[in-house]
């Protein structure tokens, strides 16, 4: 009615196409005013051949050489207790921002095969030395360093101050092969002595633990992200930390386990009276229900509450929520069944049946679900990815039979030895004349890739 | 113009009156005037003096002095279309239009980055898709030609924007790149709300005072046009801006 008369009485029909051009013309102004007012932060400017050449100039060996002696820092302060010169010291490493440390060779030889490895090389004659002790280079820096000795020497460990410095410490341990160390930091972090990530902190640690090869990091922030909705405002600056395929890859697996997921939660929706569901059958609410059957058995009828459906329908209704909204995972079904049944607290059936059997419900429900995403993974945690192959490539190299150890490998899908692979990037820091042919070791791990899934297709 | 699709060796740069030798990454070499290459680019002219210099061995394979440049033949070749009085060639592809534009802003040439930019917008004009519009801005970020990611971005302005939109496209940019994209969005999305909703309230400055239509709200603008501005304004990320937005063609 209202429509009607607004057209009716309205003259603006015959409005000037003058008027019509003008309006359009302001509004398009104020669009394109909005858009240039706003510009794209923050680009990376490239340096110009110019500024490359003025680098090159100022990087010519000698100043290099002459720099980096006069920042050697021996005293630096550190976090307590580590004492950097511990007499009977036979070798000093280098941190990246040159604090040297001074450490005992057997030490580190007890707890990392890989440097057990390098000790066991004849030193080069021409090898850097401090103070009559062989020095060796390390890419990681003082804080991280200092972090690592206090758990490999018996004195109080340096507790690192947020999780990336964790992941950070774990990428270490895997790149020197030190399993035990590494094993002792994932214990201290699943004890809480360390610190884990924090809600949709799980964001950026995805993206840092996939960066450095981090498999169980990788693999339990992934699940964790699960909890929370996955948009660019949920990412805010986390999103910054994800490189590669790394997003794409946690997307995929986010849409994965909803599938499993709501199978899952489907099962239970469904049960014609025969799961775990059916002590919900006979609440008032549904008698008036049309469209169910009655169960044969219980002669009640065998429809859910709708607050019990709305909890096993959750994230079913558009693929769009797959992102919009968190997943209905083990550590959060419980709450919003209880929140479900707030909604429906005037129910004495519910209330009773809830007071009887809810918890061992509950139990059940997150027990299925957490085993439902128990077969579901992310790329990363896949030997068979062609991704991984590099990581092959380096394993078989260091060793001195690779097409062997790359057939073990893969044959065996033995993942705690692809997790030591990093060593490689480790014997390329302080060994840089290593022998590699990266064409030849691709070729290698590819053929045995092959070989593999041939053998498979033949025992089909 | 032409387009770079003809065989590289048939378009190989052979001035009669050559004094120096480019080279390319992949050993493509290019005799030209040297006065053409100095003059168009202070930095290829310091390279070039460099290169000049005793004792650096420039002289080994010809007569002529040889420079060493780190682009391949095809982008070389497209470059010096646009130095020389010849007809430009235009890159087919993106990537290769891109990588162009990076050289020449690199070599800070800038009458000839101004050139190679136009004869592009001729060939091919802006996206106006989502795909191609990210394609774009990731390689022009890659290669920090800021007027491409601009353009490039407000394309993808007008499209929906979260990971649920772009899902296959995640792993065509960093993380850094895809940040600052959506920074972008966001706040092109709030200056056009608070904009257009002050647009609203002037009575659209005043264009329509005393227009006798007798639904005006508050703000004296027609209803249907109230309504119009209102839904641009009040757009969220899931929206498409792009088929309701009044735009002039750039």
């Amino acid at each position: 009615m209202r429509d009607e008369a607004y057209q009716d009485s309205c003259t603006c029909s015959s409005v000037s196409s003058q008027i019509i051009y003008n309006i359009w013309e302001a509004l398009t102004s104020v669009v394109h005013g909005s858009f240039e007012k706003v510009s794209v932060m923050d680009v990376g400017e490239q340096p110009t051949r110019l500024m490359s050449l003025q680098a090159e100039l100022a990087l010519s060996p000698e100043q290099g050489k002459e720099g980096s002696q006069a920042q050697v820092n021996l005293t630096t302060s550190l976090p307590q207790p580590l004492d950097i010169s511990l007499p009977d010291a036979n070798l000093i490493i280098r941190s990246s921002d040159l604090v040297d440390f001074r450490v005992h060779k057997s030490i580190l030889a007890m707890v990392s095969p890989f440097f057990n490895d390098i000790f066991s090389l004849p030193q080069l004659p021409d090898s850097e030395s401090v103070d009559g002790l062989p020095l060796t280079k390390l890419s990681e820096d003082a804080e991280l360093l200092n972090t690592l000795l206090s758990m490999i020497y018996p004195v109080r460990v340096v507790v690192p101050d947020s999780y990336e410095k964790v992941l950070n410490l774990l990428a270490a341990c895997q790149k020197y092969d030190m399993a035990q160390v590494q094993s002792s930091i994932r214990t201290e972090v699943s004890r809480g002595c360390f610190p884990a990530p924090v809600g949709t902190e799980a964001f950026h640690a995805y993206a840092i633990a996939c960066s450095k090869g981090l498999i169980p990091e990788t693999e339990n922030a992934a699940r964790q992200t699960l909890d929370y909705p996955m948009t660019f405002k949920t990412l805010g600056e986390g999103l910054r930390s994800f490189d590669g395929c790394a997003l794409l890859n946690l997307a995929r697996f986010r849409k994965r386990c909803r599938k499993k997921l709501v199978t899952c939660l489907k099962s239970y929706h469904d049960a014609q009276g025969t799961g775990p569901s059916r002590i919900w059958f006979g609440c008032p609410d549904t008698m008036t229900s049309p469209g169910y059957g009655w169960s044969s058995r219980q002669s009640r009828p065998a429809v859910l509450p709708s607050w019990q459906r709305q909890v096993l329908s959750r994230n079913n209704h558009s693929k769009k929520q797959v992102f919009v909204d968190p997943l209905p995972t083990p550590s959060n079904i419980r709450v919003e069944y209880l929140k479900a049944l707030l909604s429906h607290d005037s129910c004495t059936f519910c209330l009773q049946v809830h007071a009887r059997d809810g918890p061992a419900f509950c139990a059940e429900l997150e027990s299925t679900l957490a085993l439902a995403l128990d077969k579901v993974h992310t790329p990363s945690f896949d030997p068979k990815v062609s991704e991984n192959l590099p990581l092959y490539c380096r394993y078989a190299v260091t060793r001195s039979s690779p097409q062997i150890q790359l057939t073990q490998v893969l044959g065996t899908r033995d993942i705690s030895s692809v997790l030591s692979n990093v060593a490689y990037d480790a014997a390329f820091d302080i060994i840089p004349d290593i022998e590699f042919d990266a064409a030849v070791a691709v070729a290698v791990a590819s053929d045995a890739a092959s070989d593999s899934g041939n053998q498979e297709t033949q025992e089909r | 113009m032409l387009t770079s699709d003809k065989p590289l060796q048939n378009l190989l740069f052979e001035y009669r009156g050559a004094d120096l030798i480019l080279r390319s990454h992949d050993s493509h070499h290019f005799r030209v005037p040297k006065s053409y290459i100095v003059n168009g680019s202070p930095v290829l002219d310091e390279l070039i003096q460099r290169a000049l210099d005793p004792p650096n061995d420039v002289h080994s394979e010809t007569s002529l002095p040889v420079v060493q440049l780190p682009e391949s033949g095809v982008i070389l070749h497209n470059l010096l279309t646009f130095i020389f009085p010849v007809p430009p060639l235009v890159p087919s592809t993106t990537e290769n239009a891109m990588e162009l534009l990076f050289v020449a802003q690199k070599d800070q040439m800038v009458s000839v980055l101004s050139h190679i930019r136009l004869c592009i917008a001729q060939q091919n004009p802006p996206p106006t898709q989502l795909d191609p519009a990210l394609h774009m801005y990731s390689l022009a970020r890659k290669y920090g030609l800021h007027q491409e990611v601009h353009q490039a971005a407000q394309t993808i302005s007008k499209y929906p924007m979260d990971i649920v939109d772009i899902e296959d496209k995640l792993d065509m940019m960093p993380g850094t790149a895809l940040y600052e994209l959506w920074k972008y969005y966001e706040k092109v999305r709030a200056f056009l709300a608070s904009d257009l909703k002050e647009f609203r309230t002037s009575g659209a400055r005043d264009i329509l005072t005393g227009l006798p239509c007798a639904a005006s709200g508050s703000s004296q603008v027609p209803r249907w046009l109230d309504d119009y501005i209102e839904s641009i304004g009040g757009l969220t990320s899931s929206t498409t801006l792009g088929s309701i937005l009044p735009w002039r063609a750039t």
